[in-house]
């Protein structure tokens, strides 16, 4: 740390003292003080490096002790060059205090410089401190010296403000580029203090050639004409096309050689007759350069970085636009931004097909292009009432439902819709989502007609045995004597009851495997398994009161694939359908066969089972595979699902399932088919 | 003693009310959905019963357009459902005939009240 101080300390003082001295030499006849005095710039970085640290302490002391020397070695008295030190050191502590309020980050960075003067408002806050330590100074030191001094004026004041001003505002910046550039052990780890270099190297040449020849003819050749604002012309170049320090060492420079013609009594300043007014219009011609240049160049370099981050935002709004075209174009649900004319603004694929192209006409009018759109409650969506309109009416629509029925829904679908005025926008909009609930409706309605009729069929054998049991306690309670007959009977009630519920939760589990079983097809025999059921049936048959049933299977029948456990349940259940639906007193004949048929995605094997029964009333040989649906409720017990089950299993198998009457119109014929293997 | 009809399709529940009414001494009849009822109707046009039992769930229509049909030709005919715990739309539409409404499973004595409040009133506010 102390090697490093000690290194700034070193380079620092050898520096500055080269300035104070080359300052020291840029005076004119008849006048005490220097025309430039690049040492305040060098002395404000330098004490910038340190900040308020004790090293300050020694920094200051030098700052101090250098320029008493140079000004005494350079002529001026020690008194005159104690006073100037003073002032020197006060310009800069009190640039300092300034600086570090108004811009921390360039006073006492240490390692780590600041970025530089990105703004108009940095060079502004730099030009602030600048003139306000100076004139601070001027009051301490020439001021001082104007009261004790009699031969020094008061313009010495206005001159000290403005050569030192604009040393600091010249040479600040740079000091720290180029301390910092000697700092830095690798490339690009200090950034220049003003940015990077803009302007070709070619260009770069050319405004050297163009400022040299310039300041040749105006200040050497033709020293007559009173035109030096020419050469402001390439300061002009300098700032609105190359970077800020570029234009600063271009500044420098130009600077350089008024002065240098104007000590050597060459150029239009060399004319004025007074060394009082000589001082000030050289000093005025150096403010003016250096910060009409630096004042261009940052300009320009905040207008450069305002249309870069400007384009990096609109490339991102891009990229972010066709991101989020590309989130919606992919969403199942619809998306549509309406003005309040009703005009589509956008929309996404998935609003087209719920929608469809409803749309408001020139006229006001909701066109629906002849689809049916209607609320749940039936009332038809007009313009004035539609979701959209009420959102611009500052109404809530959260979820609301829309029937629609269009040419993608010929039977309608259910559309839940959401929509909200979009805020902020203008011209106002309103954005809608619109999602397909017909599923979900569908579902929840099916859900709860089945829990109804669950309810329905189990609550009647319940009310059966519990009405029949209470009858038959009461009677018992009250010693009742009830005939054997009757009580038989009666039991016998509850009991054909109570298997009546155990079918039905048989029934409704055997619903639940149908729909949730994972089904891992496998080659089945169908011969044998159809040869089983049949001989078990049969064998029911054998044991009970009704005539024994008499079943044939085709022996060509093929093989399929199936699940097994559910390929089972189907074909019992129509052979079961098939004993028990038959008039009373005839024998159920029943014919199991099957063929392979040509279906949509490969071979399937059409099974039929041909019974004699009683056959299935007019217009319901579809609704029979109806959750619930009873052809026969009357004389026949079920519950309404084996079909339901049947029709279930054969389509998640990828089959079909139907019904029809004989060709002799005596009994039924089911058909499923299933892949054949 | 009151001619009582018994609209009910489950075989075993029409039995188990009738067994219930019997008490009462009235005079049965069962029929299991709409299609028997027109038919006792068209067979029997001298029946007019003073009292219905009616379910809701029927195999081809149900209980409250039934009522409403059957009203057609026996008008003030007092009625009371007898149907399971049924929710929300059927509920309402059960309770807009305002006729009494007796659930399955019930008391048979709160069946019988159910009758006689019915036959005391007289006829459905239809």
């Amino acid at each position: 740390m102390i090697r490093v101080r000690l290194l700034d300390l070193g380079a620092f003082a050898a520096y500055f003292t080269l300035a104070a001295y080359l300052g020291r030499q840029a005076l004119v006849d008849g006048s005490s003080l220097a025309l430039v005095w690049p040492a305040a710039g060098v002395a404000a970085a330098w004490l910038a490096v340190t900040g308020w640290q004790r090293w300050i302490v020694v920094d200051a002391l030098a700052v101090f002790l250098l320029t008493w020397a140079v000004y005494v070695a350079t002529g001026s008295s020690t008194s005159v060059g104690l006073t100037l030190a003073v002032a020197m050191v006060v310009q800069v502590l009190v640039f300092g205090v300034l600086i570090s309020r108004w811009c921390p980050g360039w006073w006492g960075f240490g390692a780590e410089p600041p970025a530089g003067v990105q703004r108009l408002r940095d060079l502004g806050l730099l030009l602030a401190a600048a003139l306000g330590s100076a004139v601070v100074s001027a009051l301490v030191g020439p001021g001082l010296l104007v009261v004790a001094v009699t031969d020094t004026d008061w313009s010495a004041l206005a001159s000290w403000v403005v050569r030192n001003s604009v040393g600091v505002i010249a040479i600040f910046p740079l000091s720290l580029l180029a301390r910092n550039a000697a700092r830095a052990h690798t490339p690009g780890r200090s950034p220049a203090p003003f940015g990077p270099y803009r302007g070709s190297t070619l260009e770069a040449v050319a405004l050297v050639v163009t400022t040299g020849v310039a300041g040749w003819l105006i200040f050497w050749v033709n020293d007559g004409l009173p035109i030096p604002f020419l050469l402001l012309a390439t300061s002009v170049w300098a700032g609105t096309r190359f970077s800020p320090w570029v234009a600063d060492v271009h500044a420098l420079l130009l600077v350089a050689g008024v002065v240098c013609c104007t000590v050597l009594e060459r150029g239009p300043f060399a004319q004025i007759s007074s060394p009082t007014s000589q001082v000030l219009a050289v000093q005025a011609y150096v403010a003016v350069a250096v910060v009409l240049t630096l004042a261009l160049s940052v300009g320009r370099r905040e207008s450069l970085a305002l249309v870069q981050r400007l384009g990096r935002s609109e490339r991102a709004a891009v990229e972010q636009a066709a991101t989020m075209r590309t989130i919606l174009d992919a969403m199942a649900d619809g998306v549509s931004v309406v003005d309040a004319a009703g005009h589509i603004v956008l929309r996404n694929p998935a609003a087209a097909v719920l929608m469809g192209e409803i749309q408001v006409d020139a006229e006001g009018t909701l066109d629906v292009g002849g689809y049916d759109l209607r609320y749940a409650d039936g009332t038809s969506v007009t313009a004035e009432v539609s979701p959209i309109a009420r959102a611009f009416a500052g109404e809530a629509i959260e979820h609301v439902d829309l029937f629609v029925r269009n040419p993608e829904a010929p039977d309608g679908r259910i559309v839940e819709v959401t929509a909200r005025p979009i805020p902020g926008s203008d011209p106002p909009l309103v954005v809608a989502v619109f999602h397909d609930v017909s599923a979900d409706r569908r579902e929840r309605d099916e859900l709860a007609s089945f829990a109804g009729v669950v309810a329905h069929d189990l609550l009647n054998p319940l009310t059966v045995v519990e009405g029949w049991s209470e009858a038959l306690l009461e009677s018992a309670r009250a010693g009742i004597v009830v005939p054997p007959a009757v009580q038989a009977d009666q039991l016998d009630r509850v009991h054909r009851a109570a298997q009546r519920m155990q079918h039905l939760i048989s029934d409704l589990l055997a619903y639940t495997t149908a729909r949730d079983l994972r089904i891992t097809p496998v080659r089945v025999d169908l011969l044998a398994l159809a040869r089983d059921i049949a001989r078990a049936r049969v064998e029911a048959g054998r044991v009970s009161d009704a005539p024994i049933p008499v079943i044939t299977v085709d022996p060509a029948l093929p093989d399929v694939l199936a699940e097994p456990v559910l390929l089972r349940q189907v074909i019992d259940n129509l052979v079961g359908n098939a004993v028990k639906y038959v008039a009373p007193g005839v024998c159920p004949e029943i014919a199991v066969s099957g063929r392979t048929v040509a279906g949509d995605d490969g071979p399937m094997v059409l099974i039929e089972v041909v019974d004699n029964g009683i056959g299935i009333p007019s217009g319901q040989h579809a609704r029979v595979f109806d959750t619930f649906h009873r052809a026969h409720a009357e004389g026949y017990r079920g519950s309404g699902l084996g079909l339901s089950i049947v029709k279930r299993i054969v389509e998640r198998h990828g089959g079909t399932a139907s019904a029809r009457d004989n060709a002799d119109s005596h009994g039924t014929t089911m058909s499923v088919s299933f892949p054949a293997a | 003693m009151a001619r009582v009809l018994i609209v009910e399709d489950d075989v075993e529940v029409r039995d188990w009310i009738a067994h219930c009414m019997l008490h009462d001494g009235h005079e049965l009849r069962g029929v299991t959905d709409g299609r028997q009822l027109r038919a006792l109707r068209a067979g029997e046009p001298d029946y007019r019963p003073d009292l219905v039992l009616m379910d809701y769930a029927l195999p081809d229509t149900n209980g409250v357009d039934l009522l409403a049909e059957l009203h057609g030709f026996w008008p003030d005919v007092p009625s009371v459902f007898v149907t399971v715990q049924w929710t929300g739309a059927i509920i309402e539409r059960i309770a807009g005939t305002g006729a009494e409404h007796v659930k399955k499973p019930f008391n048979p004595d709160d069946l019988r009240a159910a009758a006689r409040r019915a036959l005391v009133g007289g006829g459905s506010p239809e």
